[in-house]
């Protein structure tokens, strides 16, 4: 199955806009493809982030489908 | 010696033009460190009850802490003190930038106004020399204007200057003063307090070193803070872009407000508008970093901004708060309005956050027809429009027509038209900072609770849930009170030392204990720590409760708590029992929920809260 992929905050440059992954895969697996395959730097940011599926908030369990849509966001409350 | 302190406070009665000197006593640093700390013990002391705010017997505090002109990284921050003319009770608000700093190193550890002037005045405090001076001249100046001609007319370069713009002259009451041109001590009402006491800045200057009891410990705790901070991904991020960093991420994720507090980011707002909104983007105008005094972080930028609707020329980077209260709050995704709106905000003194939710107010209203075009001036207040936004502040910033109203905030104004009560976002009457209670619910207790209601600075468990993704255990809302309060006491010292609440993101908390120990030589541990902040804690409390504020009194609007919940994005079903995290906090604090009363015995064991006592107990305690 393919999701699309977008990020918001420092995750940005080198991270896959779009990935296949195997039917059932969850947020948490995703979580660790995206820091296996991150520089240094970002994989404690990733492992922080907020993970959106189509306008939901998603957690570890969430299943992803085919097609889906998910925002990475850098928990970053500040000001 | 008092080390750690310049040693001297400053108090002048600008009715009388009385310039008074005293020490600053060694059981005030002791007890209440500096900052608010300070300033709630001697506003309690000067001001009786039911003083106007805007009277003459209304006093006003500037007051630095003991890491401010020190080597402390952080350190250089202080904090104006204030009743505030919103909520009848208890206001601070802190500022970083170089003006702390300097008042200390002019030989003063603080600063309290009393009194009227019968005309426009500034105060010059160079190197223990203080005068009150006309400034007829400088009366209708912009704040960054004012600070230019005042180094010229002191022939100061190096000149530090806290002053209002043409909207603190107004009264307007979400006004404030504007230090180093964009830096302020904003929330709560500072502004009205300076104009309606004719008092257009204080301008120091200061080349005095304050003693350190340790200064080679502070040198070290330097070492493992710059270390810490290199760790830390998030202190990079806000070093690189600063606090804007988080802009779009908090629009998605439900940590900003979106649509006046009604909308869902994913879906009102949408990710082209909120990445428009943050400074990674935005930076394309940076020309330079800044940092605040002592700081190794610098979260700030300078900007040039020559395209866009509104070239502005040199400016400054957006804070966070700026960018959602002008963006994702209003539902707008065009960066030179916003941007226009922070120096319309910087020039002519506003708080920000509360000039962005004002107009969030009034476009709700608009759109529900409850606020006619002719209210606001022939103006179509749409969501998103930004020339509208540009042009309801300009109105604001000028006194002018609806702006006359709007610039005292959205209470004010739906009092004045009276209509539109029922979309304020506003906790006792201050508009709701920028994140959202519904993300982390910690912070609805913060908002509708603490003595200086409406903050995101006061600590508590929601400033942790902040930083964080949405826990489904964060919406449980037993047992919250032990870590709800110790948050809220260590932000208490934080806040009375003068150091930057970013130092939290790097330096582990006991760092600030470890500056406070090594500068004053006092003995700084957790229990001590403890105790002061529960102290400085109670005695805002306390000012409020003398003023016949009681927890119970306290309001927060509905939409920030999830009544009803919203029903998509990230956030949908979510709700917050802001009640409950109340009792829960208050418990644990030792203050009855119901009464309102603190434990006497508690307040006995704080010690240093005796008018405290005499005034809740009796004469004889
Ligand atoms: S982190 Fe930002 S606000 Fe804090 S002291 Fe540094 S530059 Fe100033």
């Amino acid at each position: 199955m393919v999701i699309k992929l977008k990020y918001m905050g420092v995750i940005h440059d080198k991270m896959p806009d779009v990935l296949d992954l195997e039917e059932g895969t969850n947020v948490k697996t995703l979580k660790t493809i995206l820091i296996n395959m991150s520089d240094e730097e970002l994989k404690p940011i990733l492992s922080n982030a907020s993970f959106i599926v189509n306008n939901m908030n998603a957690n570890d369990d969430t299943v992803l489908n085919d097609n889906d849509k998910v925002l990475v966001l850098t928990p970053l409350g500040g000001g | 010696m008092l080390y750690g302190y310049a040693g001297k406070m400053l108090f002048i009665d600008l009715t009388t033009g009385e310039i008074e000197e005293k020490e600053t006593p060694k059981e005030l640093a002791e007890d209440f460190i500096g900052g608010y700390g300070f300033g709630a013990k001697i506003l309690y002391d000067m001001m009786k009850p039911g003083t106007d705010p805007l009277g003459p017997d209304s006093v006003l505090g500037f007051i630095t802490g003991p890491t401010s002109a020190t080597k402390a990284w952080f350190g250089g921050r202080y904090t104006v003190v204030n009743k505030s003319p919103i909520t009848g009770g208890w206001n601070d608000a802190n500022s970083g930038g170089f003006f702390g700093p300097e008042l200390k190193k002019a030989g003063y550890d603080a600063l309290f106004i009393k009194g009227i002037s019968p005309k426009p005045v500034y105060i010059y405090i160079n190197d223990g020399k203080v005068e009150i001076r006309d400034a007829s001249h400088l009366w209708g100046m912009d704040t960054k204007k004012v600070w230019e001609a005042l180094k010229e007319e002191t022939n100061e370069p190096r000149l530090r200057v806290s002053a209002i713009g043409p909207a603190g002259e107004r009264v307007s009451l979400i006004s404030c003063p504007i230090n180093d041109g964009h830096r302020a001590p904003a929330r709560g009402g500072t502004g009205p307090i300076m104009g309606s006491k004719k008092l257009k800045a204080i301008a120091v200057r200061g080349t005095q070193n304050i003693p350190v009891a340790n200064p080679e410990k502070v040198l070290e705790i330097n070492k493992k803070v710059t270390e810490a901070m290199k760790q830390s991904e998030l202190a990079q991020a806000f070093g690189a872009y600063g606090t804007g960093v988080g802009t779009p991420a908090s629009a998605l994720n439900g940590d900003s407000p979106v649509k006046n507090w009604g909308g869902v980011g994913v879906v009102d707002f949408g990710e082209e508008k909120a990445e428009k909104m943050g400074s990674i983007a935005l930076d394309r105008y940076k020309t330079k970093k800044y940092n605040c005094a002592s700081c190794p972080l610098g979260c700030g930028a300078e900007y040039e901004v020559n395209d866009g609707r509104w070239p502005l020329g040199p400016t400054e980077r957006p804070e966070y708060e700026t960018a959602a209260a002008f963006g994702s709050t209003l539902l707008c995704g065009e960066p030179d309005a916003m941007l226009k709106c922070n120096e319309i905000c910087n020039t002519y003194g506003f708080d920000t956050i509360s000039a962005g939710m004002t107009i969030a107010w009034a476009m709700e209203c608009y759109e529900r027809g409850i606020l006619t075009k002719e209210d606001l001036d022939g103006i179509e207040l749409t969501w998103g429009n930004g020339e509208a936004i540009v042009n309801i502040m300009q109105k604001m910033a000028d006194g002018e027509g609806c702006g006359a109203i709007l610039c005292h905030g959205s209470q004010y104004a739906a009092k004045y038209w009276n209509k539109g009560e029922e979309y304020l976002q506003t906790a006792s009457g201050i508009e709701l900072p920028m994140h959202d209670p519904r993300h982390s619910p910690g912070l609805a207790r913060t908002y509708k609770f603490d003595p200086t209601p409406g903050r995101h600075v006061k600590g508590g468990i929601g400033g942790v849930q902040m930083l964080e993704p949405i826990k489904e255990e964060n919406y449980i809302f037993d047992g919250t009170g032990p870590a709800d309060l110790g948050m809220t006491l260590f932000v208490e010292v934080l806040n009375a030392s003068s150091m930057c609440y970013f130092s939290t993101l790097c330096a582990p908390p006991e760092t600030v204990y470890e500056y406070i120990a090594a500068i004053t030589g006092m003995n700084f541990d957790q229990e001590t720590a403890f105790n002061t902040g529960l102290r400085i804690f109670m005695m805002r409390y306390a000012f409020n409760l003398r003023e016949g504020i009681k927890p119970k009194d306290m309001t927060l609007t509905k939409r920030a708590v999830g009544e009803p919940p919203l029903e998509a994005g990230p956030l949908k079903g979510y709700s917050v029992d802001v009640e409950k995290l109340g009792r829960n906090f208050f418990k644990e604090a030792g203050i009855d929920f119901d009464s309102g009363l603190p434990d006497k015995a508690l307040l006995e064991k704080l010690g240093g809260l005796d008018e405290v006592i005499k005034d809740i107990y009796g004469e004889d305690k």
